[in-house]
C-alpha cells in the first residue's frame, strides 16, 4: 500500500492485490496512522485489487465512518471488478462515493 | 470427478484456496464465497484443519472443518446497503450459493453449497 498526500489534509492510497482477512489490519492500521497525522479526506485507489472479500469490505466501512465521524470523507478511486462485485452485492455501492478512473 | 484441497485454518491459506478455485474453472463469485466460509470457519469455529471438495460439472462443492460445532447458517443474514463494520459475510454467503446445507459429522463441521445459475 502506497499513501501519497495530496494537501495536509488529503491523501491518496494506492491498494494492491488482495484485500481479505489478512491483509485488511494493514488498511486498518495505515488508516488509523494517517488520521493520527491529520488526514481527513481519503480516496483509495482499487483499480489493482484482484480480490476482496466482507473482511476488506468492513475495513473500508470503518475507514469511511471514522473519517466521517471526524468530518472527512472515504471515496473509492477506480474500482476493480473484484471491488466493484463486493459493493454491489452488499448493496454498498450505494452509500459509499465512488470515482470512476 | 471432485477435486479436494486440504489446509490448515490459517488465514494465510486463502490465497492458495482462491488459486485452487480458479484452477478448477471455478468464477471470482465462488471463490468469494467459499472464502466467507472458510473464514468463518478459522475465526469462529476454532477448526485446525480444512477441507474444500469441489464438483464442478454438478455445480456443488463442500466445506469441512474441524472446529467446534457451528453452523454459520443459523445466523440471520443482515440487511445489505447499511454502513456497519461487519456482518457481511454470512448475507454474501447467501447472495453466492443456494441450497446450503450444514451438517456435523464425526467432529466435523460439513457445509454443502450449489453454485452456477448464480454467477454472473
Amino acid at each position: 500500500m502506497n499513501v501519497e498526500m495530496l494537501t495536509n489534509t488529503q491523501a491518496r492510497l494506492v491498494l494492491q492485490g488482495r484485500l481479505d482477512v489478512e491483509t485488511a489490519p494493514k488498511l486498518r492500521l495505515i488508516l488509523l496512522e494517517s488520521r493520527n497525522q491529520g488526514v481527513k479526506d481519503f480516496l483509495l485507489e482499487m483499480s489493482q485489487i484482484e480480490f476482496m472479500d466482507s473482511a476488506g469490505l468492513a475495513a473500508m466501512v470503518s475507514g469511511l465512518k471514522q473519517s466521517k465521524a471526524e468530518g472527512g470523507s472515504l471515496k473509492v478511486e477506480a474500482p476493480s471488478e473484484a471491488v466493484r462485485r463486493v459493493l454491489e452485492l452488499t448493496l454498498l455501492d450505494r452509500v459509499i462515493g465512488i470515482v470512476e478512473g | 470427478m471432485t477435486a479436494k484441497h486440504t489446509f490448515p485454518a490459517r488465514t494465510a491459506e486463502l490465497e492458495a484456496l482462491g488459486e485452487f478455485v480458479q484452477q478448477h474453472g471455478l468464477g471470482p463469485l465462488v471463490e468469494l464465497g467459499v472464502t466467507e466460509l472458510v473464514t468463518n470457519a478459522i475465526l469462529h469455529g476454532g477448526a485446525r484443519c480444512i477441507r474444500v471438495r469441489v464438483d464442478p460439472a454438478s455445480g456443488q462443492l463442500w466445506v469441512y472443518d474441524n472446529g467446534q460445532g457451528f453452523n454459520p447458517l443459523e445466523a440471520l443474514p443482515r440487511p445489505m446497503g447499511e454502513l456497519r463494520e461487519g456482518g457481511y459475510g454470512v448475507a454474501i454467503i447467501h447472495k453466492v450459493f443456494r441450497n446450503l446445507r450444514y451438517c456435523r459429522r464425526r467432529g466435523w463441521n460439513c457445509i454443502r453449497a450449489r453454485f452456477g445459475e448464480v454467477e454472473k
